[in-house]
């Protein structure tokens, strides 16, 4: 049994007076001689037993009125269906509440979420006005969110909307409410103290968790009035097509169960977003000179004219050592020349890039930030650069003099002033064979020349490379037999025994070198590129940049060949007769380029011709950016620092974002834990146990979150990660009602602005109930009166 | 005791004026002036004649009349919360009876009992009998239980002779016994008074809190709410009541129920007027 106010029921002990004073007035008696005792005892033998019966009626009236006012003061609750119609009834109101980035929209210095924060304040107001117990749960959309991504070890960044309930199981209401079934007491402020000091976050976010752990929450508590309330801004993007928002709303509805949409934006606002901000190319080196690309929205409705982004290069290179917390960075801070978007067109993006140059290696930060507008958070985004002292590439070349590595060589490392900020290694074939694949993994990408065959071990050493993410690019050249294409290489285009990848290194079996016939008269190039990353600066030209270049000879290839890979390569470049001359083909996490000609002057003219330079560099920063580490993330997502435990100390730091603009940003201290393979791992906000609001709060907050650490010499090390809000949060377009009520077809609900007076909540017909335990105590109390005058309790005036 | 009945006899006296046996004796005693009640037969018309003013002639009476005064003292008429007991209301009537017969020269009996005749004074006339008569009412304790039967056999014995038997009691013995017993006295010849002497708490049962009721005359005790048993009680103690008065009016037994808060005097002068009427009848 439950009541509302549990120290009252303690005045059930009150049942206890009526017959406490029913026996004091017995044992108090007069005692008084008495002539007439035949007359009396005449009385009481007619009598005894009715007098006996209405006494004990009389005694347990009382005792039960007592009972019931006791009861009516302390609130009995009871899921009873029983007790159901005579117990107070609960009204337990679930409020769903969108923390997205897109609550800080704000008009007249109050936000989306204040308003949604000040509509649950009218709500629990005017809840108390009712003569019901009322019970308040809160939830903020992001915590069940990112509690069901981490429990479902999902660090997939927007999948939020998969809909997939089994993803909720685990996430438990009481780690991830505000509030849970709490009481509303006669001073509501008191317990939303604790919501009324949060923010929204800067994640994007849906109520979709939420609404799972409210349908459970509802589910197991029967015989309860409830009203789910979705306090959000209803961005056109999340509401104009909520298939499976109506599927989880329509799963809750039921006649004891209410829903209520709450619009908290009054109209919608003018916002600029920076929807990205990241490196031009992927060769990303100590001195070289880096793009950086920054992408602004305009999210309103009309055109932004003059926006000017700043732009602020951090250089971790000359830190201290030691994190500063009390600082925005605990790098040095160099601003840039801010960006300037003459006029960018509603709806339209617009991108700028900006030049920083890092003098020395280290995880460096750039980061774009838009004067104020009506949502904060994308006003602001951050990329890391993580620059090394320069890219290490591997040449294999099948001629022991290196006669075919000479081009590469002096296009990716051309010496004087020009930096590529490359760097070459040309080694022998056996090279491949004798190393194990962490040295492989220490270049960016591996380059094949005109090698005749490969070691079994060597093959399996490239095929492990490429899968963990590695690029490889294949040549070809006069060192390689045709015996050579149709047997050495067919072991190529073979699955690689005990590797769990079971693609080939290669797609499709070789038939060995061909010529290319001129027709005469035939003006078409011998070279035909194909959209693709590599020729990205040479393709939009009116004439095509490849009209120089011969191809005298090139590598057939053998479709019929069953490697199981043949539908997943595609050409990237072709030559004059639609045969491919290069192909790009997707192994594991990593890329395998194969050029189906040679660099020497007997295949072809190109490596004399100016786009082989751009096309070698851009090759091998294509095949080089599947290693690299992304530059940010959107907001949510697991923060994790992989490094070895041979080089590094598992004692971290991590400083995260300040919750407030000149605030000390927290700093939390995490062992990071073997993963195996001298690999240890630093994660926050990975795992249930990792289910805490501070992680939670870290993990919406957008920023550079700075893990720092130490290396086995005693060297501090920075790693920073950006955490950017998503650009789609500061899209304003808002859905209408009437929109609403056609997409939510199905579910009945009420829809009403935050601004509104909050009376429209619909309690009536609650409180009949608690009317009529009133009306039960009152006619108890008239049949004690009844059983009183009736037991002569009451003397008849005497004439 | 003797007080009490003389100020109770001169002020009924004084009210009444008159006993139902004046008149009835031939030798001439004083003149009294006429007040209104005063028999017209006795006005002297003479004197009204001479002086303008109404006297009455008064005679000395030379009667025959015997008074037994039966009084009970049982334990039951111990009971009263007033100034007056049962058994002092009673004792008090029965002083006033005597003291009025013996002031009209009349012979005067008591007999105080219980459950058998505690004291016995014979008929006289004498002034000196009163006193004898007091004394036993004031020094009659009250104990016992009554019975009636027994008692009431052995005045029959006693007082062969008819008299008049004026019986103070509250009749809270056996019922059936008692009204055989006044039944029997009433056969006999005797002209019987009863007055049933009844304390106000015995006729209202005013009670209201948890009382423990402890029998006078016997050992039953009850613990009750007596506001319960109230409407029970006042309704067998009616039907006693009326049967007793039932029993009397067949027996042709004048009966007179008197609550002890009433006045003695009050009491003794409706009951004698309502006896002389119906004397006047006969």
């Amino acid at each position: 049994m439950q009541f509302a106010y549990s120290p009252l029921a303690w005045g059930f002990l009150l049942v206890l007076v009526p017959l406490l004073i029913h026996l004091i007035n017995l044992v108090r008696h007069k005692r008084t001689p008495w002539a007439a005792m035949e007359f009396l005892l005449e009385s009481y033998r007619k009598n005894r037993r009715w007098v006996w019966l209405k006494q004990a009626l009389l005694i347990a009236s009382r005792m039960l009125a007592m009972a019931l006012l006791v009861g009516m003061l302390a609130q009995w609750l009871t899921d009873s269906k029983m007790f159901a119609w005579m117990g107070r009834t609960n009204v337990h109101h679930y409020v769903i509440l969108d923390d997205s980035a897109s609550m800080h929209d704000s008009a007249n210095n109050k936000s989306a979420y204040q308003n949604a924060l000040g509509a649950i304040a009218s709500i629990s107001a005017s809840a108390k006005q009712d003569s019901q117990n009322h019970l308040l749960s809160i939830f903020r959309t992001s915590k069940p969110q990112l509690a069901a991504r981490i429990a479902s070890n999902d660090q997939a960044p927007n999948d939020q909307a998969s809909g997939d309930p089994a993803k909720t199981n685990e996430v438990r209401a009481d780690s991830v409410a505000d509030l849970l079934a709490q009481t509303i007491p006669s001073d509501p402020s008191s317990i939303l103290t604790k919501i009324n000091s949060t923010q929204p976050t800067s994640i994007e976010t849906s109520p979709l968790d939420s609404l799972d752990v409210v349908s459970r929450l509802i589910q197991s508590s029967e015989d309860q009035k409830s009203i789910v309330y979705v306090m959000s801004d209803f961005r056109t993007k999340d509401w104009s097509n909520p298939v499976t928002i109506r599927q989880r709303l329509q799963a809750i509805q039921s006649e004891s169960v209410e829903i209520q949409l709450i619009d908290c934006v009054e109209a919608r606002h003018e916002n600029l977003s920076i929807t990205s901000i990241e490196p031009r190319q992927e060769v990303l080196a100590a001195g070289v000179p880096t793009m950086v690309n920054v992408s602004v929205r305009n999210q309103g409705t009309t055109a932004a004219r003059n926006v000017s982004v700043r732009v602020s290069a951090v250089d971790y290179s000359s830190s201290t050592g030691e994190p500063k917390a009390s600082d925005r960075f605990s790098g040095l801070v160099t601003e840039l020349p801010p960006l300037l978007f003459e006029r960018i067109e509603p709806g339209e993006s617009a991108t700028r890039n900006v030049q920083v140059v890092f003098p020395k290696s280290g995880s460096h930060v750039v980061q774009a930030e838009l004067p104020p507008d009506s949502i904060a958070p994308d006003n602001q985004a951050s990329c890391v650069l993580d620059i090394a002292d320069g890219i290490r590439v591997l040449l294999v070349d099948g001629d022991a003099g290196g006669k075919h590595s000479y081009f590469f060589e002096s296009a990716l490392d051309p010496g004087g002033n020009a930096r590529t900020g490359l760097l070459i290694q040309r080694e022998r074939v056996e090279y491949l064979r004798d190393s194990d694949s962490v040295a492989l993994e220490n270049f960016a990408c591996i380059i094949l020349q005109s090698i005749p065959s490969l070691d079994p071990r060597a093959l399996a050493n490239l095929h492990r490379y490429v899968s963990a993410g590695g690029g490889l690019a294949i040549w070809f050249g006069d060192d390689i037999s045709t015996s050579d294409y149709l047997r050495g290489y067919s072991n190529w285009a073979k699955p690689i025994p005990g590797a769990d990848n079971t693609l080939p290194l290669i797609p499709f079996g070789l038939t060995g070198p061909m010529e290319l016939t001129k027709q005469p008269g035939d003006a078409t190039p011998d070279l035909l590129a194909e959209s693709h990353p590599i020729f990205a600066p040479l393709l939009g030209l009116s004439n095509s940049p490849f009209q120089f270049v011969r191809v005298e000879r090139y590598v057939g290839i053998d479709m019929k060949l069953d490697t199981g890979a043949e539908k997943l390569w595609k050409p990237v470049a072709s030559l004059r007769n639609r045969d491919p001359l290069m192909v790009d083909y997707p192994l594991g996490a990593g890329r395998v380029l194969i050029a189906l000609t040679s660099l020497d002057r007997r295949w072809s003219n190109w490596p004399q011709d100016p786009t082989f330079v751009v096309a070698a560099l851009k090759m091998v920063g294509y095949l080089s950016s599947f290693k690299l580490p992304e530059t940010s993330r959107p907001t949510g997502t697991a923060l994790r620092w992989d490094f070895s435990a041979q080089e590094m100390l598992p004692e971290t730091r991590l400083v995260l974002p300040a919750t407030s603009a000149r605030g000390v940003r927290p700093l939390v201290q995490i062992n990071a834990t073997d993963v195996g393979e001298n690999s240890l791992r630093a994660s926050y906000g990975v795992g249930l146990e990792s289910v805490t609001s501070d992680a939670i709060r870290a993990l919406t907050s957008a920023g550079i979150f700075e893990w720092w650490g130490n290396s086995i010499q005693g060297d501090a090390k920075v790693k920073n990660s950006a955490r950017n809000t998503p650009g789609v949060e500061g899209d304003t377009d808002r859905v209408t009602p009437t929109d609403l009520a056609r997409n939510l077809s199905g579910v009945k609900f009420n829809y009403r602005s935050a601004l509104s007076n909050a009376s429209d909540v619909s309690l009536a017909g609650l409180s009949n109930r608690n009317m009529l335990l009133l009306g039960l105590l009152v006619a108890l109390l008239l049949a004690e009166q009844w059983l009183a005058w009736s037991t002569s309790y009451h003397l008849p005036k005497r004439s | 005791m003797e007080l009490r009945a003389r100020n109770v006899v001169e002020g009924f006296l004084s009210g009444m004026h008159r006993s139902p046996y004046f008149g009835q004796s031939v030798e001439f005693v004083q003149h009294r002036q006429y007040v209104p009640g005063d028999d017209l037969r006795h006005i002297d018309w003479k004197v009204w004649g001479r002086q303008d003013r109404l006297y009455v002639k008064q005679y000395e009476e030379d009667t025959n009349l015997r008074c037994t005064l039966l009084v009970d003292a049982s334990a039951s008429m111990a009971y009263g919360r007033g100034p007056l007991t049962k058994f002092d209301y009673a004792a008090t009537i029965a002083a006033c009876m005597a003291y009025m017969s013996l002031r009209q020269q009349d012979s005067v009996g008591l007999t105080v009992f219980d459950q058998k005749i505690r004291t016995k004074l014979p008929w006289r006339t004498s002034r000196s009998h009163l006193q004898a008569i007091y004394k036993s009412l004031e020094q009659s304790p009250v104990t016992d239980k009554t019975d009636l039967t027994k008692v009431f056999r052995e005045i029959n014995e006693t007082y062969p002779k008819r008299s008049l038997m004026i019986v103070a009691s509250d009749f809270l013995g056996s019922e059936k016994e008692t009204l055989k017993g006044l039944t029997s006295l009433r056969s006999s010849g005797h002209d019987i008074l009863v007055f049933h002497i009844m304390d106000d708490d015995e006729l209202d049962f005013p009670f209201n809190d948890p009382t423990r009721f402890e029998g006078m005359e016997s050992i039953d005790t009850l613990t009750c709410n007596p506001r319960a048993l109230r409407e029970g009680y006042l309704e067998s103690l009616q039907r006693f009541l009326d049967r007793v008065r039932h029993a009397c009016a067949s027996a042709r037994i004048d009966y007179q129920l008197i609550r002890t808060s009433r006045p003695v005097d009050a009491a003794l002068s409706a009951y004698l007027s309502a006896r002389m009427a119906h004397m006047r009848k006969r």
